[in-house]
């Protein structure tokens, strides 16, 4: 205890008769212990054991001087407080203790340590400054890993080692660290020592598995586990360093579309810290960032795409304060060639909140796009939404509490989506470790909150992104919800296969077409835990049916949790395919996007890898899909009388006995979106027998006998032929 | 006395067998509404065995946990409230009290990220006071060497400040942050206005000086720091009307004021009034070590070595891990001729870290001048590892590997200061030296090289002179 008021030992023995008593269950029992607490006290008392240390009344009020101004921040004064306790009473350890602590505060660490040891020396029993040392290295240690100050971390871990050869803690860390200096042998062997040492911790096999397996060594077996394996019909390949998007940083979110209007899809990439333009020349892509204007060197969280003023090119708003203070979001116009203007402070649109994921959304069916702006937990742990207003004329005004959106939590995702089927876009906020909120459009420019009716708030799990998708085919939409668990959760229920823990696990939502939707969520496969940062739906076999790709991870440097896919296999329900597909990287992922960047049908995937701190930077990957022979439509809309993306619009697909429904939709997940183009898989069938296409405005297209494999651009109010339908 | 009172109050709650809920007001009777750190060491103890008991006794009795983790906290034992503060938070996830509380508890022991994990939950949980905003602050501030927490600290003592505006010292602790992000004229500001509400706190006060300092304003600074010895005064005679510690806050010690305007002084060239300053901080506070440098500082730039000795060595006994204390020790006693003392000074410099570099600097360059060359190469070669990046160490081995003719050796050592400093004449000038010996076009290239480098420096006049003279003979050569 080393407090200068009790003597050690007396408070121990004392510690033991109440740990004693606490296992006591009955009233009978308690009582006896009553009379045993009462007596064994009593004699400590008379023993005169219970007298203070006797430290001087000097000492002990500069002794809580001290303390009051370390809890203040005074560092210096406490400092200089408990330096005249040590001068007051050279042989208190206490003093040591206390100003060995200020002095780590304060990184002196050395000095620190110094102290400490002092104080333990002068005190065997204080066991609170000896655990102190061992806190410090390896709280240096794992700081310095943060930072990417990997053999300043090596050199910290090892001497965290050195006090406590065995620990758990001392293993585990300079097990990351070598992991970390790719120094895989020694890991390795550290893995193997801990594991012995400690054989429940499921996080030191989980690494010794991927080790083995990265390193081609026969694995040993350590980590079962028991995720059901499901097959797919063709693989993706890993080519983004040959692709030249291998983007290092704390990846953050993708964004895709035709920048630069020479007909293929070009990336933005937001990283911690750089902002990144990537553009499509075929088999490569050129780093054209600085030459566009896309500039923000600070960086942010989300990207989203939208032609926000209607003149035919693709304008990028970017997301930035999140958890990082990066600054105010910010609007890039295009100006029709792919070099941006930053028209943020004439637009109005520079959200100083702590913003995640931006959607973009035509909420009053004007014609022109409008915003909404999720916040959430910043640097002081509150922020509200914003709906910006598109007034048409270049500017925006946020109109979020007249509309009754101006909802104030820790929303990291949003997503619009007509959920009731009236035709005005209804809002989904996902708010983490917070319940999740339905807005009801009114059709007026105001919102209702619907959440209690619908059964959507999720407030069972901690929900980290949403996006919605109609998983069952049957015509409406449904909601998704990815959840951040733990990673000691998230290995045990690899490990079981199935959900351990009630609060940790994503939740499908499905809509039954009358305002009510249902978890479905263990139905459909989908119930274990996973540290979901980012997600998006695609049908990446083309078999007709939405699959789900998450990117999964967290900010711990010795968290590296692969991505999953889940494939839909048209029964309501999924199954991990992962694997099967050639895709779980290691790592951490932010905002996965899926586009056909190589036009040749297929969604290929991008996800931006890295974690929150300096040092936890990976390359970002990039996924081609090899092909998985199903047949495809890639659905470009262009809105007339309604917005230009056509942001909003609905569309069906009928091939066969296929029914597929999308939205168009920009701005979801971790504020990243799949290219505005709608990807429908055919499966086998060789024509679409009718596309249908319900524009904001009010429109309705029709298209029939649409044969298949083309990517089609379907203009507002014309037909097919007069449409530009470009046939690959 | 006291001691004979809690064993009264201990017995006469014992003897009447109190149940939880009883034992916790006993504790609280106790406590009353005086700040715990205002308790005798007995009530404390008395106190913290009344509540463990009836945690222990009723272990849902969550307010007798609150209070026993309290009376932890308030004796300095973060350790053992943090442990009861996190079955707190695990018994009440949704009390943000439990984690607020927690944050206290890790940030004392210096785990600000934790702490700040802690508080932001608490803050989740409705706890949105200007205290745990201060206190989010803090624990940004800690973590402040990465930019990002430094805006994060920020906001959270801006939001601090919007519920209780008239909070000097976390205005104080904004400015400092301000002043981290380099936003000085805002850093004075704030800290001004800080100042103003709590003219006695001396920390604020030398602060505000420093950034004065810092900006040129000297005058502002000086008198920042002279007007504070009049309010300390006052504060020293309040407190000796036995106010108590409750009224200490502003941190009115004397010694600071004293120290700053010595720093002010010695920075102007002003040694006589600097040392006096620095001598009255001393007086007034023994343990402001910083004090001691200065006045060894001080003495031995004016020539009163053993005086400086003796100030350097007080100033090692304070900071008995500090290498540069004991760089300085040695550095005396080489003056003095006490070489032996100097070398062992040196040494148990390097023992300690080192300096940056600069004790193997001092050592070796002590082994140079006893012509110890082999003990000079042994030295440098040993710092040149614990220091990779110090180009100064490695033209220092590669000048004695010369002087030793051991010329690739040299040269090795020589390339790799230049490499670390391109642009540093000196290191191409023992570079060229050495090449002289070796390569006469190398020794041309570098000889160039240093010339064009030292070409304005008037501190290398005599050496460019030598460059030159060098480079017209091996021209002639050629």
């Amino acid at each position: 205890m080393g407090a200068p008021s009790i003597g050690e030992g007396c408070q121990k023995r004392r510690n033991n008769v109440l740990e004693i008593d606490s296992r006591q269950k009955t009233a009978d029992v308690v009582s006896s212990m009553r009379i045993l607490l009462v007596t064994t006290l009593s004699i400590l008392v008379l023993s005169g054991c219970q007298e203070p240390a006797g430290r001087s009344e000097a000492f002990l009020q500069s002794y809580y001087r001290g303390l009051d101004l370390l809890e203040r921040y005074r560092l210096r004064a406490a400092e200089r407080a408990f330096a005249h306790c040590v001068r007051l009473e050279p042989d208190a350890a206490e003093g040591y203790w206390q100003l060995g602590r200020v002095r780590l505060v304060q990184g002196r660490i050395e000095e620190g340590v110094g102290l400490l040891e002092q104080a333990t020396t002068l005190d065997p029993e204080l066991t609170a400054a000896r655990s102190l040392v061992l806190e410090t290295f390896l709280g240096r240690g794992k700081e310095a890993l943060e930072e990417g100050q990997f053999e300043q971390a090596e050199n910290y871990l090892q001497r965290a080692l050195a006090v406590n050869p065995e620990g758990y803690e001392s293993l585990y860390w300079a097990a990351i660290a070598a992991l970390w200096q790719e120094d895989y042998a020694r890991a390795d062997s550290i893995l193997q020592q801990a594991i012995a040492l400690h054989p429940e911790p499921l996080e030191l096999r989980w690494h010794r598995k991927w080790l083995q397996e990265a390193l081609g060594w026969s694995a040993t077996g350590e980590f079962a586990d028991a995720v059901p394996q499901g097959t797919i019909s063709g693989r993706f390949s890993e080519i983004s360093a040959e692709a030249g998007v291998d983007k290092f940083d704390g990846g953050r979110a993708s964004a895709w579309a035709d920048y630069d209007e020479d007909g293929d899809l070009d990336l933005v990439v937001i990283g911690h810290p750089a902002l990144a333009y990537f553009r499509n020349d075929g088999a490569r892509f050129a780093e054209r960032t600085q030459a566009v204007g896309l500039v923000l060197p600070e960086g942010g969280i989300g990207v989203q795409t939208a032609d926000y003023d209607n003149d035919g090119d693709a304008d990028v708003y970017v997301t930035r304060d999140g958890w990082f203070g990066g600054g105010v979001n910010a609007l890039f116009q295009n100006d029709g060639r792919g070099v941006f203007a930053d028209v943020t402070e004439v637009s109005g649109t520079g959200d100083p909140g702590s913003s995640f994921c931006a959607a973009w959304s035509d909420f009053d069916r004007d014609g022109y796009l409008d915003i909404y702006v999720a916040n959430g937990t910043g640097a002081t742990g509150d922020s509200t939404n914003v709906l910006y207003r598109n007034q048409g004329d270049g500017t925006f005004v946020d109109v979020a509490e007249a509309a009754g959106v101006a909802h104030k939590g820790q929303a990291l995702s949003t997503a619009w989506g007509d959920f009731d089927g009236d035709s005005w876009p209804d809002l989904y906020v996902c708010n983490f470790t917070e319940p999740n909120v339905l807005f009801r459009n009114r059709g007026d420019g105001t919102f209702v909150d619907q959440t209690a009716a619908a059964g959507v708030s999720a407030e069972y799990i901690d929900g980290f992104i949403t996006f919605v998708l109609d998983y069952d085919n049957d015509g409406a939409l449904d909601i998704f919800v990815g959840n951040w668990s733990q990673y000691p959760v998230v290995l045990a229920d690899r490990v079981a296969g199935k959900s351990t823990s009630e609060r940790d696990r994503p939740v499908l939502f499905r809509n039954g077409g009358d305002g009510t939707f249902a978890d479905v969520t263990e139905a459909a496969g989908l119930g274990r835990a996973l540290g979901t940062m980012s997600g998006v739906p695609g049908d990446v076999d083309n078999d007709g049916w939405v699959d789900i790709y998450l990117g999964n991870g967290g900010p711990q440097m010795g968290r590296r949790e692969p991505d999953v896919l889940f494939r839909n296999r048209g029964d309501g329900t999924f199954v991990d395919a992962t694997a099967a597909a050639g895709l779980g990287h290691l790592g951490k992922s932010h905002g996965v996007t899926f586009a056909d960047y190589d036009r040749d049908g297929d969604l290929d995937l991008y996800a931006p890898v890295g974690g929150a701190q300096p040092g936890d930077q990976w390359p970002n990957a990039f996924y081609r899909s090899e092909g998985f022979g199903n047949h495809y439509l890639v659905l470009e809309l262009e809105g007339v009388e309604s917005n230009r993306d056509g942001i909003g619009a609905k569309v069906w697909v009928y091939a066969g006995d296929l029914m597929q429904y999308q939205e168009v939709a920009s701005g979801y997940s971790f504020g990243n979106s799949n290219s505005l183009e709608l990807e429908f898989g055919l499966g086998q069938q060789v024509r679409a027998d009718r596309i249908k296409v319900a524009w904001p405005s009010g429109q309705v297209d029709e298209y029939r006998d649409v044969e298949a494999d083309q990517h089609l651009l379907l203009r507002e109010g014309f037909d097919l032929s007069s449409a530009e339908g470009e046939t690959q | 006395m006291k001691g004979l009172t809690a064993i009264a109050l201990l017995l006469a709650g014992c003897v009447t067998e109190p149940d939880a809920p009883t034992a916790y007001r006993q504790a609280q009777e106790l406590i009353g509404d005086r700040p715990l750190r205002s308790l005798s060491q007995a009530e404390l103890a008395q106190a913290e065995r009344l509540a463990a008991q009836a945690r222990t006794l009723d272990p849902e009795l969550h307010e007798a946990t609150f209070t026993l983790a309290a009376l932890y906290t308030a004796r300095g034992a973060y350790e053992d409230a943090t442990a009861l503060y996190r079955s707190l938070v695990e018994a009440r996830p949704d009390d943000g009290r439990a984690y607020a509380e927690l944050g206290l508890s890790l940030a004392a022991q210096g785990r600000y990220s934790g702490a700040l994990r802690a508080y932001q939950d608490a803050v989740r949980r409705g706890e949105k006071s200007a205290l745990i905003y201060a206190r989010l602050g803090h624990a940004y501030q800690a973590l402040g060497h990465l930019q990002e927490n430094l805006h994060a600290a920020q906001a959270a003592y801006r939001a601090s400040l919007q519920l209780a505006p008239e909070q000097a010292e976390v205005r104080y602790q904004l400015a400092r942050v301000e002043a981290r992000l380099g936003r000085d004229e805002e850093a004075r500001t704030l800290m001004e206005q800080a100042l103003d509400a709590a003219p006695n706190d001396t920390g604020i006060r030398a602060d505000l000086a420093a950034l004065y300092r810092e900006a040129g304003q000297r005058e502002l600074a000086r008198a920042a720091l002279v007007e504070g010895f009049d309010g300390s005064a006052k504060l020293a005679e309040r407190l000796s009307s036995a106010e108590g510690l409750a009224t200490r806050d502003g941190d009115g010690e004397e010694s600071v004021l004293h120290y700053e305007l010595g720093r002010l002084l010695w920075e102007e060239g002003d040694g006589a009034g600097a040392l006096a300053q620095f001598e009255r901080a001393r007086i007034a506070d023994p343990d402001l070590y910083p004090v001691y440098r200065y006045l060894g500082l001080i003495h031995s730039a004016e020539g009163r070595l053993d005086s400086a000795l003796a100030a350097f060595a007080e100033f090692a006994n304070r900071q008995p891990g500090n290498a540069a204390a004991q760089v300085s020790i040695g550095i005396v006693h080489s003056r003095m001729g006490a070489l032996d003392a100097a070398e062992e000074a040196f040494k148990a410099a390097i023992e300690l870290g080192g300096a940056e570099g600069d004790a193997a600097l001092k050592l070796g360059g002590l082994y140079v001048h006893q012509r110890r060359l082999r003990a000079a190469v042994q030295v440098f070669k040993e710092a040149t590892v614990a220091h990779p990046h110090h180009a100064e160490l490695f033209a220092s081995l590669g000048d004695v590997y010369r002087q030793l003719g051991l010329l690739a050796a040299a040269v090795q050592a020589g390339a790799e200061a230049v490499r670390l400093e391109p642009e540093r004449a000196l290191w191409r000038f023992h570079l060229a030296s050495t090449y002289e010996r070796l390569d006469p076009d190398q020794a041309r290239a570098e000889w160039r090289a240093y010339a064009s480098l030292a070409e304005d420096d008037a501190s290398e006049a005599q050496r460019l002179a030598h460059a030159r003279s060098r480079l017209q003979t091996l021209q002639q050569e050629e």
